[in-house]
Parts: C-alpha cells; sequence; structure tokens
C-alpha cells in the first residue's frame, strides 16, 4: 500500500476544513455553568449623582498664530491685534530694465484687502495706519513678544481708505513702491523690503479678519496694485500678492460672572477642568464618558465664523497646565445651549491610571478667530449648571 | 536520509495542522481547572478506550506510559491530531460544534535492545480548553444593543524525555521528565452591532502555566511465559504514576479599552495539579489478540489554585475495556488488508466536574484500525463516539464524535557494525 504523504495530507485538511465549516455559531448553551466572576455587568455614574468633586479655571496660554490662514487685525474689548504684511516685487524684464535705467514712473499704488471675518458689530468704527518696518522679521518665528522689538516708522503710509463690509482699500505710499521696485532689480537688495506694519487706531472698536498666505483661496489674498508708466513708451498695471505675513493678539483674560470659565481665540484664553472619578472602580472598562458644558451666551462673543466646536485635550498637571501627549485631542461640539462630547479616552486614562490631570478646553479655530466662549464653570451655584460628566462603564469581578 | 526527507514532510505536515488547530466553540465544562483532560494522545490509544497502559508494543512510541518503550526495535517517529465534533444541547437549546487539534509529537529510539533501554522525546497536550458562548442583550436602556462573549482558549503541553529498561522478570520500568507549559485565556466581550457609537471592549485572563512533573510506571512480565515459555497466552498488570509539581501561574487581567490593550493586574500564583494513577491489565492469547482492561485515578477534588480549591471539582475515575486484533505477519508478501489490525473499546469516565452534586460523566465507544505502508511505517486512525453529562440540572450534553490520526514513521538508527 503507497501512500504518499502528500496525498494524506490533503485528504485530512479537505476532510477537516469541510467539517469544521460546519460548526454553528457560538450560542448561550451552558451560560449557566460559568463562574460568577467572568460575567460583566455595565453601570451608569454622572457628576451630579454621585457628587464628584471637580474645578476650573481660566488662563492666558501661548499660542502660535504663524500658521493661521487669516491676519486678525484690530482691537475690539479685551483683545487687540495688529499685523504685518510684505509685498516682493518681482518683474518682467521690460519694466525691469525701466526701473534701471530709472525712466519708471509710479503712477499710482493702491492695497486691496478682503475681509473674511469680523468680531465686533461691523458698524462699529475702525481705522488704522500703515508703516514702513525698517527691521527685518520672519513669518514663521515672530509672536506678540516680537512686537516690542520692531522698529517701524511713525508716518502713516495709506491715503483715501475706502470700507466697505468686505474690504478695505487704500491708496498706498508710491515712494515706498518706488523704493520696493528698486529693491527688486537690485542684487541682494529684495531683503531692505522689510514690508509694512498695520496698527489699529485708539478708536477703532472691531478686529477684521483678512486671508492670509495659507488661505484656501488665493483670489483672496491681499493684492498691490502698483500702476506705472514710461513716458512715451507704455502704461503697465503690476499686480502684487502678499508673499510674507503674520499678525500677532494681545489682551486680556475676560473679566465677567465669577461662576463662568472663558475660552478665547487669539490670545489665547483657555480653560481647565478637573473633575474627580476616583469613586469609578479599579478595573473598570469604560464605555462611553460624556462631558456637558453649559454655554453662557450673555458673556460670549462670536465673530462672522462661529466657534461650534471646543478642543480638548488631556492634562499631566492641572495647575502647571502640563499636556498628556499619550491622548489625542478630541472635540466637545455645540448643540442648543451647551457643548458636549465624548471623552471615554481620558476617563479611561485616569480610571487605569488613577492619575487624573484634568482636560484642557480651547476653542477649535483658536488661530483664526478671536471668539469668546463663556461656559459655567465648577463653582457655578446651580449645580445642574456644572460641568456635567456622564460615565457608562463595565465591570467584572 | 530518508528520515531527513520524511521529517521535513512531517514538520511541514505540523506547521500547518497547527494553523488548523483552532475550533468553534467547544464546551463550557472546560472552563474550570486547566481544562479538560487528555488522557493519551494517538489514534491507537483513543481506538481501544483511550488507555491501554499495559501494551508494550515495538511498533509505537508515544508519551503515555514509558514502560511500553522497552520493546521498542527501531527508531519512530509518531505524530498525531485529534478531530472533535460535538452537538451539544442544554434543556433549551442545541448547537454543533468541531475543532480541530495537534495531539502529540514524539521522536523514539532503541539504544540497547537486549535490556529494553530505549529513549524518547516528545512534546504532548494534556489538558484542552475551548468553550465560546454568547448572549444578545437587545433592550439594554443603557448602551446599543450587544452580545456578551465569553470564551475560553488554550491548552496545556508537556514536553517530555524518557527512557525505559528491562527489569528481572521481564518487568518494564520507564520514567519520564517533564516540563509542563501552556496557556490558557478566558475572556468576556462586550461587542456591539454595527453601526453603533459604542467600542467593543473585552476582559481576558491569562493564566500561563510552567513547572516540572515526572512519570514513573511499570508494567509486569508475561506471566503465562514464568510458567510456560512456548505459550501463546500473555497477561500483564501495569500501575503508572503521573506526579505534576505545582505548576508555577503567571496571571494577567488584560482590559481591551478605548486607550488599547491594559494590564491593570499581574501576579503570580501556584496551580497544584493532583497526581493521576492509572492501573492496567492485558490478556492475549493466539499472539493476535488481546483485550485490555485500564482504571484511571486523579483526585481532583485536590486542584488548587492560588491555594483555593475549586468547588465544582471532584475526584476522575476512568474506566476502558478494550479489544485488540493484530495479526501476526508470517508472510513475506501479505497484503495490507492482511496486515491491518483493528481495536475497539469501550470507556465509562466519572469526570472531575461536578455542579451542585450533579456529576458530569462520560461514555463512549472506539474503535480505530492500523494501516500498515512501506515496511515499518503505520497509519493509525480511530473514532470515538459517546456523550458526555445530561441536559438537566443546568449542566450541558455533549454528544461527540472524535476522530483521531496518527502516523508513525519507522527507521533504524544506530545499528552496531559488525567487525
Amino acid at each position: 500500500m503507497r501512500i504518499s504523504l502528500i496525498k494524506i495530507f490533503w485528504i485530512i485538511s479537505i476532510s477537516l476544513t469541510l467539517l469544521i465549516s460546519c460548526s454553528e455559531d457560538p450560542s448561550s448553551i451552558g451560560i449557566e455553568l460559568l463562574p460568577e466572576k467572568d460575567f460583566i455587568e455595565t453601570l451608569t455614574i454622572n457628576s451630579i449623582e454621585a457628587a464628584f468633586e471637580q474645578q476650573s479655571r481660566s488662563y492666558t496660554d501661548s499660542l502660535k498664530l504663524n500658521s493661521s490662514n487669516i491676519l486678525l487685525f484690530g482691537k475690539h474689548d479685551n483683545v487687540q491685534s495688529t499685523m504685518l504684511l510684505k509685498f516682493l516685487v518681482f518683474l518682467p524684464d521690460s519694466i525691469k530694465q525701466a526701473v534701471l535705467d530709472e525712466t519708471l514712473e509710479v503712477l499710482s499704488s493702491q492695497i486691496d484687502l478682503r475681509i473674511v471675518y469680523t468680531y465686533g458689530d461691523k458698524n462699529n468704527s475702525f481705522d488704522f495706519s500703515v508703516n514702513k518696518i525698517n527691521s527685518s522679521w520672519n513669518s514663521l518665528s515672530f509672536n506678540k513678544d516680537s512686537l516690542a522689538s520692531l522698529d517701524y516708522e511713525n508716518i502713516d503710509r495709506s491715503t483715501n481708505k475706502v470700507y466697505s463690509d468686505t474690504s478695505i482699500t487704500f491708496d498706498f505710499d508710491k515712494e515706498l513702491v518706488r523704493d520696493w521696485l528698486n529693491y527688486s532689480v537690485a542684487e541682494e537688495q529684495a531683503e531692505n523690503n522689510n514690508g509694512i506694519y498695520f496698527n489699529y487706531t485708539s478708536g477703532s472698536e472691531k478686529i477684521l479678519g483678512f486671508p492670509a498666505i495659507s488661505y484656501p483661496n488665493e483670489e483672496l489674498l491681499g493684492k498691490l496694485t502698483i500702476i506705472v508708466q514710461v513716458p512715451d513708451e507704455f502704461i503697465d498695471t503690476i499686480i502684487v500678492s502678499t508673499t510674507s505675513d503674520v499678525h500677532a493678539v494681545l489682551g486680556d483674560l475676560p473679566s465677567g460672572n465669577p461662576e463662568n470659565i472663558f475660552i478665547q481665540g487669539g490670545i489665547a484664553v483657555r480653560s481647565n477642568i478637573l473633575i474627580d472619578v476616583s469613586k469609578i472602580p479599579d478595573n473598570t472598562i469604560i464605555n462611553k464618558a460624556t462631558l456637558k458644558l453649559y454655554y453662557d451666551e450673555s458673556e460670549s462673543l462670536i465673530g462672522t465664523k462661529i466657534s461650534d466646536s471646543l478642543g480638548v485635550i488631556g492634562l499631566s498637571d492641572f495647575d502647571q497646565n502640563e499636556i498628556n501627549e499619550s491622548l489625542p485631542p478630541t472635540l466637545l461640539k455645540r448643540e442648543e445651549n451647551f457643548y458636549s462630547g465624548d471623552i471615554t479616552r481620558f476617563v479611561q486614562d485616569w480610571v487605569s491610571k488613577q492619575e487624573n490631570g484634568g482636560l484642557q478646553l480651547f476653542l477649535a479655530n483658536e488661530i483664526t478667530t478671536v471668539n469668546k466662549v463663556s461656559l459655567k464653570g465648577s463653582t457655578a451655584s446651580d449645580i445642574n449648571m456644572k460641568p456635567y460628566l456622564e460615565i457608562i462603564y463595565t465591570i467584572k469581578d | 536520509m530518508l528520515m531527513k526527507i520524511k521529517l521535513i514532510q512531517i514538520v511541514s505536515l505540523i506547521l500547518v495542522i497547527s494553523q488548523m488547530s483552532f475550533g468553534q466553540g467547544g464546551t463550557v465544562y472546560s472552563r474550570y481547572g486547566i481544562g479538560d483532560q487528555i488522557h493519551s494522545q494517538s489514534a491507537r490509544r483513543l481506538g481501544f478506550g483511550d488507555l491501554g497502559s499495559a501494551v508494550v508494543d515495538m511498533d509505537y512510541i508515544d508519551g503515555y506510559n514509558p514502560a511500553a518503550w522497552t520493546n521498542l526495535k527501531l527508531t519512530r517517529f509518531e505524530i498525531s491530531g485529534r478531530f472533535i465534533a460535538s452537538n451539544n444541547t442544554s434543556q433549551n437549546s442545541s448547537a454543533f460544534y468541531n475543532k480541530a487539534m495537534f495531539s502529540g509529537l514524539t521522536l523514539g529510539f532503541p539504544v540497547e535492545r537486549d535490556l529494553g533501554i530505549s529513549f524518547a522525546l516528545g512534546l504532548v497536550p494534556i489538558a484542552s480548553l475551548e468553550y465560546n458562548i454568547e448572549e444578545s442583550l437587545e433592550d439594554s436602556s443603557l448602551i446599543d444593543p450587544h452580545k456578551n462573549i465569553f470564551e475560553g482558549s488554550g491548552s496545556v503541553s508537556k514536553i517530555f524525555i524518557g527512557a525505559s529498561t528491562l527489569l528481572p522478570l521481564n518487568f518494564s520500568l520507564g520514567a519520564m521528565l517533564e516540563y509542563y507549559t501552556g496557556t490558557n485565556n478566558y475572556a468576556s466581550k462586550q461587542n456591539f452591532e454595527s453601526p453603533s457609537t459604542f467600542s467593543d471592549i473585552y476582559y481576558e485572563t491569562r493564566y500561563k502555566y510552567s513547572g516540572m512533573g515526572t512519570t514513573v510506571s511499570l508494567i509486569t512480565g508475561n506471566f503465562f511465559k514464568y510458567f510456560d515459555d512456548e505459550t501463546s497466552l500473555e497477561f500483564r498488570l501495569s500501575g503508572m504514576a503521573n506526579f505534576a509539581s505545582d505548576l508555577y501561574t503567571d496571571t494577567s487581567l488584560v482590559t481591551g479599552t478605548s486607550i488599547g490593550e491594559l494590564t491593570p493586574r499581574e501576579g503570580e500564583v501556584m496551580s497544584v495539579i493532583p497526581t493521576k494513577y492509572t492501573f492496567g491489565a492485558v490478556f492475549g492469547w493466539n499472539n493476535d489478540f488481546l483485550i485490555l482492561f485500564d482504571y484511571v485515578f486523579q483526585p481532583w477534588s485536590k486542584y488548587t489554585f492560588n491555594n483555593f480549591y475549586e468547588q465544582n471539582f471532584k475526584d476522575l475515575t476512568k474506566f476502558s475495556i478494550g479489544f485488540q486484533y493484530k495479526p501476526k505477519i508470517t508472510s513475506m508478501h501479505a497484503s495490507s488488508w492482511e496486515q491491518m489490525s483493528l481495536r475497539c473499546g469501550l470507556s465509562l469516565e466519572e469526570t472531575q466536574y461536578s455542579f451542585q452534586g450533579n456529576n458530569v460523566d462520560q461514555y463512549s465507544f472506539h474503535a480505530g484500525a492500523t494501516f500498515p505502508f512501506g515496511t515499518v511505517n503505520l497509519i493509525d486512525v480511530s473514532i470515538a463516539v459517546g456523550m458526555r453529562g445530561k441536559n438537566e440540572n443546568n449542566l450541558v450534553k455533549e454528544e461527540f464524535i472524535k476522530a483521531a490520526f496518527s502516523l508513525t514513521l519507522g527507521e533504524l538508527w544506530f545499528r552496531r557494525e559488525e567487525r
């Protein structure tokens, strides 16, 4: 009897495969015989009924605005913002030669800025000056602390400002434009163009937002329109888009109802919340944890870009605002008069590690707006208005 | 060289079979202790009632009884696999499950045939855990519809090295040094039906066993031969004790959570496996026929885990009676059918399981055959049909079919050169 191993193997494999595939889905047969310790139980607990200890506080934090796709400019309430723009000019050869020959005349120059965000009433007053910057700056590193060392002329280079709801247009100093044209054709002098500094005037009472370089629609970028001529030869129009920009926001912590906590973009105001969940048993698995924060509309101020989301990130130290980077941020979404969201991962982390540094709340669009959101904090006199945490969890012996 | 090629093929076969060594479902009884006991691993032993401790046979090598190796004539390699299908019924429902599993790998060789000295080593499973229970919860007020799933999986095996020798009066003595290893996992899961805003979670308790043990066995000589050297009758007795030392058990509780798998609890405890005693007898005649009887006793009531007794355990006893027809081959040209061995058996086992006084007993009928191939190689197949438990008092009745397959290869090693 000659039976090869291969044949035996295939006979066994096919037979077993056929037989194994006959199995039925698992059933509840035998469940009564399982030991009690194998069973799991799902329960719920919430911060009101279980009287979770909690605390909250607001503070101003550092925020890098360099990647913002909106430039904020103006002053309103507790916030002030200024901005820096640079228009580097690149000329066609025909005009280049005219600049070198000093035959080119600048007939006019105009800057057009499109408004994509307004914080404060649109009808509020708004005015500004445009100053030549003498010192160099880098849009990637410039921040509010750099403002003190910024060297700029105290001469307003703008005239004939025209304001509308969607744009600001003004005539720009032709002499300065002429300098920029000269820098553009001279070797290694382009860096002498340090751009212009936009500073609001004291009477301004709103903050406007203009598209920055990273704005998705390039058509809306700030534009410098220069009309030039070489007498008896040609008249031409040069349009230059913003080539470098940055804004710097200054401000104070909002004041208001001491029961409230604040979250604001730009400056940036953030709030920490710590809810003690130590009443949850060890080795618990959190099925779902939902945080609900009540919105106080009377102390909130939202611009033309709404802030319907709050970012939430874990903290390893509530008082020192140290971020717990082991967990990804999540969002709380605005629903009627509250923000709520799933913070299951954070609560699981607190329960599992028995360390709870709390949560940091920030405006999801904090680098593109200065919207101010006011929420009821942990000291709210009405217990039902305090930050509310509902947890569904599963335990096993 | 031929043996090497065969070994390569066998190893390939093992790898493939090991990939198939997972089942679907199983019985909840294995939830307790270290799992269901596997008394023997080869298809041959399953064929005559799962035991056969008093049989001395030159054609097989398995990890069951080291005293049985004294008659080994060739180097033997044996590999086995099992398939188990079971129809489980409770008072309200029934379900069909099956699984396939690798059940042993042994290599043995004679060193001094005249003195019955042989060595063997191998890997064989001694306990198996497999169950899968689900309950659907559609109307929970807290969470979305989901299933609670209770799963157990794993096995405990022993790696052994052993030797046998003949004693005066033709007694056979054998001993094995064993290293026990294995992992059993017990999971309680909550799986949500899609779509759901809830994520699946689980608790899993993992026990990782390790420890040493020994098996000592003795088979008497043929009592009839003490009186008549030419007799064709055979009668032997055997005794075997399997001393499993306390097994170190690394325990861990693992949770599957929204932030990944966590291990909130770890530790080491001892599992004390009670000694297993086996006594057997074999009666043969005409050099063709054997009747076997075996009795196993293992006091599982003394099993402890972390110094706690298992409340649902009692002492295990097993009786089996078997019959084997193995024709004595006198012709060089015997056909395969003429060389085929046949066997059958009956087995009664009072298992170690007892729930609130309701014992779980097992009855089974066994049959098997050996197909020789080549000159010295064997394929064994066997089948056992039986039932365990009953479908009352919350117990589960299992009506099962076990099928086993063993491949035994032989080759002459260590041949002494004539000078």
